[in-house]
């Protein structure tokens, strides 16, 4: 099982990006996808702990985290941080929607992760 | 250092962070989405919640406090300063302490002195421990041009207007002299 985790500081932006990548790939057998998005109270914001808690929801043979704006990363890469890097997640440091996107297809094909990074650096955030 | 005096200045610290949490607001507006002040109180008052807790030593009082701000704050000052009090969770005096710590938000915020940051502040607070010259650095740092994080968007019209991460540090450092010297 591929993991995809979407770290949005706005619930409704990650929930409407998960509606999206379940609506064009409708066959995800190979893909979970977790949402780390807003913050505890339900406002605006990311955090590490919603992060870490999203990241550790499923035991994947992969995990692929893709991030909004501005403080998404850092919470992003403090959970990993924070997790001891495992090998098998990659934070990807490219365009949220097209990302995740790009991901869920490939990864649903079943294609490697060689060719998955391969094929994110094309979509990598200027 | 005494754990009871560095439980004094985080408490009042959090206190104040959450008396001017309406000022952080406001320098946060025009360059920022206006929540720093709103953002620090949150992981002000978990802070207070964990000072009320019974604290054994300072390496579980600086993660504790980090543990609070990392999973309270909702913006990009979580991470920074909750990696910074990590970094001070360690055995050394205060200015070792806040030098880890500076070198902790450099790394999170993969930031440098000069871009009109907090790192300005903790950098000049790390060269003098005196309020005329944590008065000097967040007038300096005032009159730069934000080079890092959202106000760098806004450019020159980041000049002359006060940083709020930078601002909410030195009311870090002003409360820690308070206490301390």
């Amino acid at each position: 099982m591929i993991h995809l985790v979407l770290v949005s500081h706005s619930q409704t932006l990650a929930s409407g990006a998960l509606d999206l990548i379940e609506g064009m790939v409708p066959d995800t057998t190979n893909v979970t996808i977790s949402l780390a998005s807003g913050t505890d109270e339900g406002t605006l914001g990311t955090s590490p702990t919603r992060v870490m808690a999203a990241l550790q929801s499923l035991e994947a043979s992969h995990t692929y985290v893709f991030y909004d704006i501005g403080s998404a990363r850092m919470s992003s890469e403090m959970a990993l941080d924070l997790m001891d890097h495992p090998h098998n997640m990659t934070l990807c440091d490219v365009a949220f929607i097209e990302g995740a996107f790009t991901t869920a297809v490939m990864a649903n094909a079943q294609m490697s992760h060689d060719q998955i990074m391969e094929e994110l650096k094309q979509l990598k955030k200027p | 250092m005494e754990l009871q005096q560095q439980k004094q200045w985080l408490k009042n610290y959090s206190e104040r962070l959450i008396e001017e949490a309406p000022m952080l607001n406001a320098l946060d507006t025009p360059i920022g989405d206006g929540d720093h002040g709103s953002n620090m109180a949150k992981g002000a008052k978990a802070i207070l919640e964990v000072l009320d807790t019974e604290i054994a030593d300072q390496a579980t009082l600086y993660k504790q406090v980090a543990i609070a701000l990392i999973s309270k704050v909702g913006g990009s000052a979580g991470p920074l300063y909750g990696s910074a009090f990590l970094a001070m969770a360690g055995p050394e005096h205060m200015l070792d302490k806040f030098s880890k710590g500076l070198e902790a938000i450099e790394s999170r915020g993969k930031a440098v002195p000069g871009e009109k940051t907090m790192v300005d502040m903790w950098d000049a607070f790390l060269n003098e421990q005196t309020m005329a010259h944590l008065d000097k650095a967040i007038e300096a740092i005032t009159a730069m041009k934000a080079t890092k994080g959202r106000a760098s968007y806004v450019g020159e019209r980041s000049i002359g207007h006060m940083d709020p991460g930078a601002m909410s540090s030195y009311l870090m450092f002003e409360t820690y002299l308070e206490v301390f010297s």
